[in-house]
């Protein structure tokens, strides 16, 4: 067996399916040579929790770390925080967190973990930091009960992480920045001969911005929320907050990886070095899809949603589309496919909207569903997604020969489109997120122009084997592996 | 208490001159009403049946009534101590159906402990006799009595509570009066049933505002919150009865062949003593708690309705001042009405030539009854906060300090005799004004991290 590398990854593998799920997956059973050490981190743990994949033989272990666990009262509160000195010199030029790497060490060398976070969460020095940053916000009129709480569910999220264990690695490959990526850190900071590697799929800051700005948050104080000129003190401490957990992993990722050039400059942008920044695409198995030569549309026509049915996917879009589509071509079939478990209140939200649309019949759940026969049976992959890095499935339909109309976010221009020393040619039609019209206008468009429909359908099946196959994202990553560890 | 402090200051603020007069003897009442009537009537009971009973008899049965008045407190307070904080739990949670469950759980526990020590007691020290099981019975209703007194105090229910003392105790002395006979187990028999008739008056007061569905649940007495509001409750009264118990216990007490021992001297020293605190209570009811529940009140409502740092470290502030100024007056008004009564008592017994009591005695017990309140306020403010572990820590100073000065003082002469409580209650109170000043000044630190995450 070969080195071992630590995959640490934030709510999703082994037990949430989607592309972050997907890649680890395929990346883990493609480089056999490597022993993998799995670190799953979740909100919470949760009883009966099953892995949604078998793991690989070369997955060794499979830790957690549970951001919210919670740590009882001691009878006697803690007055002192036995790290505030490396807490305050770490804060001190929030969100830039130069002094990380003390305050790691000083929490990996603490050798009663549980007393340290009881500290965290009751000392008097602890409170007494909050009380302090506060008063440095100048936050005069804003709910400090909501400011407290805030901050301790932030720090509580941290420590979690940086009281955990640290499995022996020598490679730390996190998949995220944010709580995965200050882990990560913390890990390689303490076992000084690692290295370490972030892959981000999303920029992991701007999807939690996204969240922070779409989440319902209490209304003791409306106004620090949702004030006039801004979107609220406190969603601004969290977007800080998730910066400064992206600043200390880019500092101390020695390659900063992701799926397509468009993230690679928002990395740099976010403040990683651009000597440690490089893309490796995502890629499938492209034997395990039978191309099928497209010349034209059925009739009637089947388009086909492939993905969670999340709020993030935006199904609610491809909804509304196909009942655009509908009132042109009413014998057109829609399919969605995919798992709608992970956020049930959304899925009964987007058959609500099916009924009052009145598209029972026309428009089918399938649940999940083996995509390889789902691809096979539609004439055009639809993806709405508000947010991307790089869709397997557009990879996938392309493999099967299915042009795909997607929402211009992540890498799918790149991969509709094709990016730099890329001159095949267009595989689909990009359209704007949230916009159910454009979603409409580009399926009639693919329905009503079968020769440009064909062109796509061969350029997508060229792309796919040319820049999207997962050999050669294996063949990458074993060099990126080993360059580490020569 | 606070919510009656509120009926009663409301009360103040609109008579004028006599009837002021009339609510402050009403605010004694209803604040102190319980133990004043139960004193009263007992004393009564002894004082008609002394001329007329048997010598042995009357020392078995005086003994019997104090010594189930005293320590029917101590045993009772525990479970009261647990009981009205999670009453007080399931009614803010509007769970109105479990009070019926709480109550007669914490009857049947109090009862089984009661009957367990009291029968005990009686049947290996007093007598082997029927009497023993009389006692016994006596002791569980006084017991209960006490329990039941302070939920339907804690209901709010002022009246029904002193009503039911009085017509109860009244009628215990009537009944002793034309069916005693002067007779050992008749008037102890015909004494408690007029106790009776109080805690089924309590009792029916509860069941009518709730419901009886018969269920029993002693599931809340495990947690870990009942456990310290009990073990809080029992050191409290122990602490304050530790030293006589052992002066009862020494040379200097009375030996009874009834098997109840007396220090007469101290005891009614004491007995005096304490009495001073009846005002002082209901000053402190209607005028001191009122205000600093209001300061608390004002607290918390600027904590939970998002108030800045700023303003709620004003109120921080304002909560301490409340603290510090409750304690003041409350001290004042007890050194007033004791520099007064023991003038007046010296000078009543001086004139009369009365030989009764030994006034060094009297002052330095009057000086404890002071630090008692003040530590019992202090104890009070504590849990307003939920400081359940320093009420804990403040009553097990008492307890032990008392414990270890009682040791010291139990054999030294008798012109010592109250030196050792008073010391004890000195260390007591430092502590627990310590304790308060430490707690009170981090006010906010011990709000905000107060729950578990």
């Amino acid at each position: 067996m070969g080195a071992k590398i630590c995959l640490i990854i934030e709510g999703s593998y082994p037990y949430v399916s989607g592309g972050v799920a997907s890649w680890a997956h395929q990346l883990i059973a493609g480089l056999s040579e490597y022993e993998f050490e799995i670190v799953a981190l979740r909100a919470k743990e949760e009883e009966g929790l099953k892995p949604l994949y078998t793991l690989a033989p070369n997955v060794k272990a499979l830790h957690h770390i549970y951001l919210g666990d919670a740590v009882k009262k001691p009878l006697f509160t803690p007055r002192k925080l036995s790290v505030k000195n490396e807490v305050l010199a770490a804060l001190s030029d929030f969100p830039e967190l130069s002094s990380f790497e003390p305050l790691a060490k000083a929490f990996y060398a603490t050798k009663n973990k549980q007393k340290l976070k009881q500290e965290i969460v009751y000392s008097l020095d602890a409170y007494e930091m909050i009380e302090a940053a506060y008063g440095g916000f100048a936050l005069v009129g804003k709910s400090f009960l909501d400011f407290f709480w805030n901050i301790r569910s932030l720090y509580l999220g941290v420590s979690n992480v940086m009281l955990s264990n640290i499995p022996k690695a020598d490679i730390y490959h996190t998949v995220s920045t944010g709580y995965a990526g200050i882990y990560a850190a913390f890990c390689k900071i303490n076992n000084p001969d690692s290295k370490m590697i972030l892959t981000e799929h999303g920029i992991y800051t701007r999807e939690r911005n996204m969240e922070v700005c779409l989440s319902a948050w209490p209304d003791i104080d409306k106004d620090a929320y949702l004030p006039e000129d801004g979107i609220g003190i406190y969603k601004n401490l969290w977007q800080a907050s998730f910066k400064a957990m992206s600043t200390v992993c880019y500092k101390n990722a020695e390659k900063i990886i992701s799926l397509h050039g468009k993230n690679n400059q928002i990395q740099i942008k976010e403040g990683a070095d651009p000597a440690k920044v490089s893309t490796i695409r995502n890629g499938v198995d492209l034997s395990a899809f039978a191309y099928r030569a497209r010349m034209s549309m059925s009739t009637p026509a089947v388009i086909g949603f492939l993905g969670r049915v999340v709020k993030i996917k935006d199904v609610k879009t491809f909804i509304r589309a196909a009942d655009i589509v509908l009132k042109k071509y009413p014998d057109t079939i829609f399919l969605i496919a995919g798992p709608y478990d992970e956020d049930k209140e959304y899925f009964e939200e987007c058959q609500k909207v099916v009924e009052l649309l009145g598209l029972d019949g026309k428009l089918n759940f399938l649940g999940k569903t083996s995509s390889r026969e789902f691809f096979d049976k539609i004439d055009l992959m639809i993806l709405t997604s508000l947010s991307e890095g790089q869709p397997l499935v557009i990879s996938e339909a392309a493999g099967c020969g299915a042009p795909c109309v997607a929402t211009d976010v992540g890498g799918c221009r790149e991969m509709i489109e094709g990016g730099e020393g890329d001159d095949i040619g267009v595989a689909g039609l990009l359209t704007p997120s949230s916009n159910p019209s454009a979603t409409a206008d580009a399926i009639m468009f693919m329905i009503e122009n079968p020769d440009f429909y064909a062109k796509c359908s061969e350029n997508a099946r060229t792309r796919a084997q040319k820049f999207y196959d997962e050999k050669t994202l294996f063949t990458e990553y074993r060099r990126v592996y080993g360059e580490l560890l020569s | 208490m606070a919510g009656i402090g509120f009926d009663l200051k409301k009360l103040f603020a609109e008579k004028q001159g006599v009837s002021k007069a009339n609510v402050a003897i009403k605010s004694v009442i209803v604040s102190t009403g319980p133990w004043l009537i139960s004193i009263g009537t007992l004393a009564a009971l002894l004082i008609f049946l002394e001329p007329n009973m048997r010598e042995d008899e009357f020392y078995t049965l005086s003994g019997s009534i104090i010594y189930t008045f005293i320590f029917s407190m101590i045993i009772s307070s525990p479970i009261s101590n647990a009981a009205t904080r999670h009453l007080s739990d399931r009614l803010y949670m509007e769970d109105f159906q479990s009070v019926s469950s709480i109550f007669l759980s914490s009857v049947a526990i109090c009862a089984f402990i009661s009957f367990l020590l009291s029968f005990s007691y009686v049947y290996f020290v007093v007598s082997q006799s029927f009497y023993a099981l009389e006692v016994a019975f006596f002791f569980v209703l006084m017991s209960v009595v006490w329990v039941a007194m302070v939920f339907v105090g804690a209901l709010k229910d002022y009246n029904a509570v002193v009503n039911s003392f009085a017509v109860g105790m009244t009628m215990g002395v009537f009944l002793v009066v034309v069916f005693g006979g002067y007779e050992l187990h008749k008037s102890l028999a015909c004494f408690s049933s007029g106790v009776a008739i109080t805690f089924f008056w309590l009792s029916a007061k509860i069941y009518a505002e709730f419901g009886f569905d018969g269920k029993i649940s002693f599931g809340w007495l495990k947690s870990a919150n009942s456990r310290v509001l009990m073990a809080t409750g029992l050191f409290f009264y122990s602490g304050m009865w530790i030293d006589k118990l052992m002066y009862w216990g020494s040379d200097k007490a009375l030996s009874s062949a009834t098997g109840f021992w007396f220090f007469p001297s101290y005891d009614f020293a004491i007995f005096l003593a304490y009495l001073t605190t009846m005002p002082t209570v209901a000053y402190f009811t209607v005028f001191v708690e009122t205000v600093f529940y209001e300061a608390q009140r004002e607290y918390l409502d600027g904590v939970t309705s998002g108030a800045d740092l700023w303003v709620i470290k004003s109120l921080e502030q304002k909560m301490q001042k409340a603290f510090f100024k409750a304690l003041a007056m409350t001290a004042l008004f007890q050194v007033f009405t004791t520099v007064t009564f023991v003038l007046f008592t010296t000078f009543i017994l001086d004139y009369f030539n009365i030989n009764l009591l030994s006034v060094p005695l009297l002052r330095i017990c009057a000086i404890c009854a002071t630090m008692h309140i003040l530590i019992q306020v202090i104890v009070i403010f504590l849990y307003y906060f939920d400081f359940q572990k320093e009420s804990l820590f403040v009553s097990f100073c008492m307890l032990f300090s008392n414990f270890v000065f009682a040791l010291i003082f139990v054999d030294l002469p008798f012109k010592y005799t109250g030196y050792g409580y008073a010391l004890a209650l000195l260390l007591t109170l430092i502590i627990a004004l310590a304790v308060g000043a430490y707690k009170f000044k981090r006010l906010s630190y011990y709000t905000f991290t107060s729950s578990s995450m």
